[in-house]
């Protein structure tokens, strides 16, 4: 079944790191893979693996040292800038100077790649950021101040701003980390709505594993061995996802759904359990 | 905002700018200066036709220019380095612009006694040397990418530039020292009538490229990654608004002086006024607040003092200064800080 | 020159550049400063002894007083002109030192080889040929005087730097007798003055007429063991200077006259208890500022001269210029306004190149002469028509 839908991202012989020619450091190589549309997948993998590098080679804010990116059959490092930005949009967890806009400015700025020279939004513009905002249930604070959100809503309007910009990729860099519980579950909740109602793509980065795990399609299982891409299903039976936390000692048990220690000192690792 | 907010501005802005024309250091009656304006200056006193129009007006008109400069290109640099405290001066662009005047006031020798701002070969002198600076600005910017490290080359820059200046300084004779000194206190008046199309055309070029820039300045509110992802060319965009400040830091500076605190104050104060950081409203807000404050600033200097006018950058700081503490002491309460 | 009039009389570069280091942007600092000097002022005061009359015709700075076997040197101290700024004690070399004297810096006449801060006083040294005696010289830039030039450059002078900062270790190495200065109000002379060389305050640019001033060359005379010759000179300069004041006090018209460019945002015109409104006045001058009080300068803006000196009959600046002199298209493209004068429009503009005359360090010595060029601006019918002027030239078109 899952053979028939679109593949959306697809990576080829990717060799992913920084800088070039003979000074190049490379973080990893031979990555493949294929993404569809419809599908949540979790980026998992210790720190300092790669994670952020492979999501920023992803969503062309870095090149790849060797390979192929291609978002929706298109190589991403011929594709301009813009149809690029209406293809792929991120939410990162970078401190913005946004705080003097109001969250529908914010969400305005998804409307980027579409409007003219001076940014002026078209009724259609306008729509789209209401529906964009609605969809994350954030119609309500439109006109409240981006720096009045809390640390969860801004993360909507974030989503809400990838929304407007009508992209088929969603990619997101640890979406979930730093909000408190509820929160964390209701963005989890907003991109498992998202993929279903939508049939966007979403890739994230996160450590909250056990929570993540119940709303994902497919993992993206990223070691200093390698990359490799499972169902979630066969990434626990298989062991492959105790392999990501290789040498740590670290059981996956699927029965309870939860990461435990070797030696049977039950750890609370709803929060990166091996770092 | 509200089309009353903007007639208020404008309004305010006229009405300083006419404040500029009847008032000054020298009293003239309220019906002449109306006589002069109105063209039938023939008939009133000649030299309160000359105080007027070859004085007066060009002054009033740079000030309004230099202000709004001033302003946008402080307020550029505060978006494009995702600090709320960078400025013309904090970059080194002012140092830069100084050290070319500074080459040319004091090592040439040829300086008539008084006024050196203004002329042909200063005004050279600042563009090369801010020219220089954002070239070597432009050049970290390619290896550096992070805006903070960039800041902190521009603040090295400037110390590098200044220590030239204080060698030239201290070799330099008396005269042409205290011609540099004066200078260095800025004032709007050194550009004349003969001199104001060419001020008033970069100027106004400046401020026309910096509203092509509305679009990009805006979606680097939410940072270079998200700019970039949003289809802004980040690179390109840093250098045409270093370009573009560096434009308008040289022209004023080069004419005007080092005039403090209107770069870095102003768009604090526009975006104070109206509760929003969106370029879209924020970039006109500025230009017209820099214009005002500076005509006010001008008025403050011209006004009969005890013993004649004080230096520009005696009163610029009064405006300025409580501005920036305001901002800092409530960075908490302020949205756009968050 | 080795000083610049904007204040009204030829400051030391000194103090220029004290100037200009209180100017600096920063606010804080000159606030601060501003109190610490209401703190020096109100606390300091060493110096207890009443100043001694003197003999003199008009400097009131300084006297002189003879007494057995010694002279007192007593230097007023210009900001509070009831207190000494200094005692000095002058014994004869070889003679045996007295042993009444009352405190003060001894000092054993006459002076050898000295270090010299202001060219100023080179020129009142040159004047009573002692020259030779000069060791050091600060702001050697300055020099004008050809014949310290040459020593200058033959390295028989040693060129001490910046009167603001010099080079203590070539101070040193002179081993001068003396260091001869100009004094700045509430300032110290940081390591020279504990190199136990003792520090001649010479106050004269603190007086506030030109004969005044020149009159202080007695005090050289009387450093350098040749009084009889500086009172000559002296007297030379005072009839000279009181014969040409004469012819311009009986002369009708009083020509209008302001000064100096416009200098940044503000255009300096001496006060009309200055030094230079007193060399004005006595050239038969109508100064335009001559009814403002104070001894300093008014800053004021353009419009403020053009309105009270538009019609002025004549327009006097000093300039430095290395290259040419400078004609009055120059000042209209530095400035267009410029042209709105009177005196622009009908070829009443005199300038001073002051790299290429000695003008600043003749006003100390020679103010006839100065006076002179005044004169044959205001009343050229008093001269015969090959008098040229010494320093001023009028701008040609």
């Amino acid at each position: 079944m899952m053979t028939t839908k679109r593949v959306t991202v697809e990576a080829e012989a990717l060799s992913i790191g920084y800088g070039k020619g003979n000074s190049a450091r490379c973080v990893a190589e031979g990555i493949g893979f294929s993404l569809y549309e419809g599908e949540l997948v979790l980026l998992l993998g210790r720190n300092g693996v790669g994670k952020s590098t492979l999501l920023r080679t992803l969503s062309a804010m870095q090149p790849p040292l060797a390979g192929r990116v291609s978002i929706c059959g298109r190589d991403i490092a011929r594709v301009s800038l813009q149809r690029l930005s209406a293809s792929v949009s991120v939410v990162l967890t970078d401190k913005t100077f946004a705080g003097g806009l109001r969250t529908d400015e914010v969400v305005s700025l998804g409307r980027y790649p579409f409007t003219g020279f001076m940014g002026r939004l078209s009724e259609t513009d306008r729509r789209v950021v209401r529906e964009a905002l609605s969809a994350v249930g954030m119609l309500h604070k439109e006109r409240d101040y981006f720096s009045r959100l809390s640390d969860g809503e801004r993360q909507k309007v974030m989503v809400a701003k990838a929304l407007a910009q009508e992209s088929d990729v969603i990619i997101l860099d640890e979406p979930t980390a730093f909000l408190d519980l509820p929160s964390r579950l209701e963005m989890l909740a907003l991109m498992r709505r998202l993929v279903v109602e939508r049939r966007k793509t979403v890739l994230f980065s996160t450590h909250d594993i056990e929570q993540s795990l119940p709303y994902a399609d497919r993992l993206l299982l990223f070691s200093p061995s390698g990359l490799c891409c499972r169902t979630v299903r066969d990434a626990a039976e298989s062991g492959a996802l105790e392999a990501i936390f290789d040498g740590c000692g670290l059981h996956y048990d699927k029965a309870a759904m939860r990461f435990s220690l070797d030696d049977g000192r039950v750890r609370a690792c709803g929060n990166g359990g091996a770092d | 905002m509200k089309p009353v907010g903007w007639l208020i501005l404008s309004l305010l802005l006229l009405g300083l700018f006419a404040a500029n024309l009847f008032w000054g250091s020298v009293s003239v009656p309220f019906g002449s200066v109306v006589d002069i304006l109105s063209g039938n200056g023939d008939a009133v006193n000649p030299t309160w036709n000359f105080i007027v129009t070859q004085s007066r007006i060009p002054q009033g008109v740079t000030a309004m220019l230099a202000g709004a400069s001033l302003a946008v290109a402080g307020l550029m640099l505060q978006t494009a380095f995702g600090n709320p405290l960078a400025g013309p001066s904090i970059l080194g662009i002012t140092s830069g612009a100084s050290l070319g005047v500074a080459v040319v006031m004091l090592s040439a020798g040829s300086v008539i006694g008084g006024t050196v701002a203004g002329s042909l070969s200063a005004v050279a002198g600042a563009f090369a040397g801010s020219i220089v600076t954002l070239g070597i600005i432009i050049l970290f910017s390619s290896v550096l990418r992070s805006s903070v490290m960039l800041l902190i080359v521009g603040i090295m820059v400037g110390y590098v530039a200044n220590s030239a200046i204080t060698l030239l300084n201290f070799f330099a004779s008396a005269q042409n020292v205290f011609a540099y000194t004066l200078w260095g206190m800025g004032d709007f008046s050194s550009v004349t009538l003969g001199e104001l199309p060419l001020f008033v055309s970069v100027s106004a070029a400046g401020l026309f490229f910096s509203f092509l820039l509305v679009k990009p300045l805006n979606a680097l509110l939410l940072g270079e990654r998200y700019a970039a992802n949003l289809g802004v060319n980040v690179r390109r965009t840093r250098v045409m608004l270093l370009l573009c400040t560096g434009l308008l830091t040289a022209i004023v500076t080069s004419y005007c002086g080092p005039v403090s605190f209107l770069g870095l104050a102003v768009p604090h104060m526009a975006r104070l006024a109206i509760g929003s950081s969106n370029h879209n409203v924020l970039l006109p807000v500025t230009v017209l607040m820099g214009a005002a404050t500076a005509l006010l600033c001008n008025l403050l200097c011209s006004l009969p003092w005890q013993g004649g006018v004080i230096p520009l950058n005696a009163v610029t700081p009064i405006f300025g200064a409580p501005v920036i503490i305001y901002v800092i002491v409530n960075r908490s309460k302020i949205e756009y800080f968050n | 020159m080795s000083g610049s009039e904007v204040f009204g009389r030829a400051v030391p570069f000194r103090v220029v550049v004290m100037f200009r280091f209180f100017c600096m942007r920063n606010f804080i600092i000159i606030l601060f400063s501003a109190f610490l000097l209401s703190v020096a002022v109100s606390c300091g005061h060493a110096t207890q002894d009443t100043v001694t009359a003197g003999n003199n015709l008009y400097a009131r700075g300084f006297s002189l007083s003879d007494c057995d076997g010694y002279k007192i040197l007593d230097i007023r101290n210009p900001w509070d002109t009831l207190r000494l700024l200094h005692r000095y004690l002058l014994v004869p070399k070889g003679a045996a030192i007295p042993d009444s004297m009352p405190q003060g810096t001894l000092l054993r006449t006459p002076l050898g080889r000295v270090a010299v801060y202001a060219s100023q006083h080179c020129a009142v040294m040159s004047r009573l040929g002692v020259e030779g005696n000069v060791a050091g010289i600060c702001d050697a830039y300055y020099v004008a005087d050809t014949v310290v030039k040459k020593r200058l450059k033959q390295g028989e002078i040693v060129d001490l730097g910046s009167s603001f900062l010099p080079d203590m270790e070539r101070l040193v190495s002179l081993s001068a007798e003396a260091i001869i200065l100009s004094p700045y109000k509430d300032g110290s002379y940081g390591k020279a003055g504990e190199l136990g060389i003792p520090l001649v305050e010479i106050a004269d640019y603190m007086e506030n007429s030109p004969l005044a001033r020149a009159e202080w060359i007695k005090v050289f005379g009387a450093l350098f063991d040749c009084g009889a010759l500086a009172d000559s000179a002296f007297s030379v300069t005072c009839s000279r200077y009181d014969s040409l004041a004469a012819m311009a006090a009986v002369a009708v018209e009083r020509p209008t006259l302001f000064c100096e460019l416009k200098t940044g945002g503000v255009w300096y015109q001496p006060c009309g208890e200055s030094y230079m409104a007193a060399l004005y006045r006595d050239a038969g001058i109508d100064y335009l500022w001559s009814d403002t009080p104070g001894t300093g300068s008014l800053s004021l803006s353009f419009e403020e001269v053009l309105s009270r000196a538009v019609h002025a009959d004549l327009w006097v600046f000093k300039y430095a210029d290395e290259t040419r002199d400078r004609r009055l298209s120059d000042l209209a493209r530095e400035f267009a306004p410029y042209s709105g004068f009177d005196a622009f429009k009908n070829g009443g503009v005199w300038g001073c190149n002051s790299v290429k005359s000695p003008f600043f360090e003749d006003l100390a010595v020679s103010p006839d002469r100065v006076l002179h060029d005044f004169m044959l601006m205001a009343h050229p019918e008093l001269f015969s028509a090959d008098d040229t002027a010494f320093y001023f030239k009028r701008l040609e078109k």
